[in-house]
């Protein structure tokens, strides 16, 4: 438990100098909290959402890279345990993702007595948006924003480690990985639209930890 | 103990290329190494296969004559040709990142040694010689058995190279051996109680610097001269 926790610190320590930055998270809170509170446009969720998709952006990001950098060949002389390397990953940005969608829950929150009055003037589908939105607002959608986040941040880990042991240098590569990833992500969702999205996030979340974890332990090294 | 740390025909191959190809050789305790060799010789592949980077296709690694197992890997201490240590953290931070990694680092040692470096400076801003002072100063404050160093004075000037060997040397004294991977076998030779040869994958000479001496009247620098210079130099 204690290297897990160590792991989910190291882990910590490289997003703040890499992939997230403070300063930025912080600047996006005003930008948020005016849009929620001035703007009724169409694009406004998508405003709403930017520390999830900030969160989310780094996570697949730091997934991707990992394989390929020089802490992870570091790492594996440290004689950590596979489960611990990907748990302690796991741990960090399922944290951070979660942060990001209980902001966007906070934001959206506080815009929906607005939309409601607002867009039902603007769009004549106004009403079906709103109730859209209300459901998303709600205890499901923050924990389909998270599982959301960690099958992206887990296919896209599982996917670039599969990518570092590939014989092909093309696909050996961070470019390779990033490009199967898309490939993936775009499959995934065509071949099993009218899924519940929870569910299929989820799944590949678990299954997708397990691989990594075999990955590690039998093909990385 | 006559042997710490024991290789025994290692293989690794690489792009369907064989890098090592049966690589036999053991470290004794309280010696510096040698591993000395022409590009592409698999000195850095033997190194990464040594720590535990890389897992050899065929053969077997002992450590105190025990097969050495994940949990015995950070008794192996790897020093790359680059820094390994996360680019975008401040030297200070890099420093906590790595003792978390590997606990228990001798403070005492890694501040002389990494005290003067810039430590509010990204580990990416670091000059050759500043980042590999840190990497170095990070690896001898581990207490490991055998520590491997892959061409740490490439890049650093005399004065630096100097202060590396002195430091590496310092740590093989005692029950701890070290492995150095070098192309510059003039300066490296003062340290080196032993020497590995190595040629496309395969050791072909190993034995003690002093032996080459006495037995053959031959620096290490002329020995590898002759054996892949044809004799010049």
């Amino acid at each position: 438990m204690r290297g897990l926790l160590r792991c989910c610190r190291e882990e910590l320590l490289c997003a703040l100098g890499g992939a997230v930055s403070l300063g930025w998270l912080l600047l996006l809170v005003p930008i948020c909290w005016n849009g929620a509170a001035s703007w009724n446009g169409s694009g406004v969720p998508l405003l709403l959402s930017l520390h999830l998709l900030t969160a989310v952006g780094a996570a697949v990001a730091s997934g991707l890279c990992w394989p390929f950098s020089g802490p992870f060949a570091l790492e594996r002389t440290s004689g950590r345990p596979a489960w611990q390397s990907v748990g302690g990953r796991l741990l960090f940005w399922a944290g951070l993702i979660g942060a990001g969608a209980a902001l966007q829950q906070i934001f959206l929150h506080i815009s929906l007595a607005e939309f409601g009055d607002v867009w039902p003037r603007i769009w004549s589908d106004g009403a079906e948006r709103v109730a859209r939105l209300e459901r998303w607002a709600s205890w499901e959608g923050a924990l389909t924003a998270l599982a959301l986040g960690m099958g992206a941040y887990v296919s896209a880990l599982t996917i670039a480690l599969w990518c570092r042991n590939c014989r092909s240098p093309r696909r050996r590569s961070l470019g390779g990985a990033a490009v199967l990833t898309l490939l993936f992500g775009y499959l995934l969702l065509f071949l099993t639209r009218g899924a519940p999205l929870w569910l299929l996030a989820a799944a590949v979340t678990i299954l997708g930890a397990a691989a990594s974890c075999w990955l590690l332990e039998h093909r990385s090294e | 103990m006559e042997k710490l740390l024991e290789a025994e025909g290692l293989y690794k191959i690489l792009e369907g290329e064989h890098i090592l190809r049966g690589c036999t050789f053991s470290l004794r305790p309280g010696s510096v190494t040698g591993l000395l060799g022409p590009n592409g010789a698999g000195k850095s592949t033997l190194l990464k296969v040594l720590a535990g980077v890389w897992r050899a296709d065929w053969g077997a690694i002992r450590l105190k004559g025990e097969p050495v197992a994940r949990r015995d890997r950070p008794r192996i201490a790897y020093m790359a040709d680059h820094s390994l240590l996360p680019q975008d953290l401040t030297a200070r931070r890099a420093v906590r990142w790595y003792q978390s990694l590997f606990p228990g680092l001798d403070r005492d040692r890694l501040w002389a040694m990494a005290g003067e470096l810039p430590l509010d400076r990204k580990v990416r801003a670091l000059t050759k010689g500043q980042a590999e002072r840190l990497d170095l100063a990070l690896l001898l404050a581990r207490d490991a058995d055998v520590y491997l160093l892959d061409e740490p004075l490439g890049g650093v000037d005399p004065v630096e190279r100097a202060a590396v060997l002195a430091a590496a040397a310092g740590v093989a004294e005692g029950n701890k051996a070290l492995l150095i991977a070098t192309h510059l076998v003039h300066d490296a030779e003062p340290i080196l109680d032993d020497v590995l040869f190595l040629s496309r994958g395969h050791v072909v000479y190993s034995g003690s610097a002093e032996d080459l001496r006495q037995r053959e009247g031959l620096s290490v620098e002329e020995k590898y001269m002759d054996v892949f210079g044809g004799g010049r130099g």
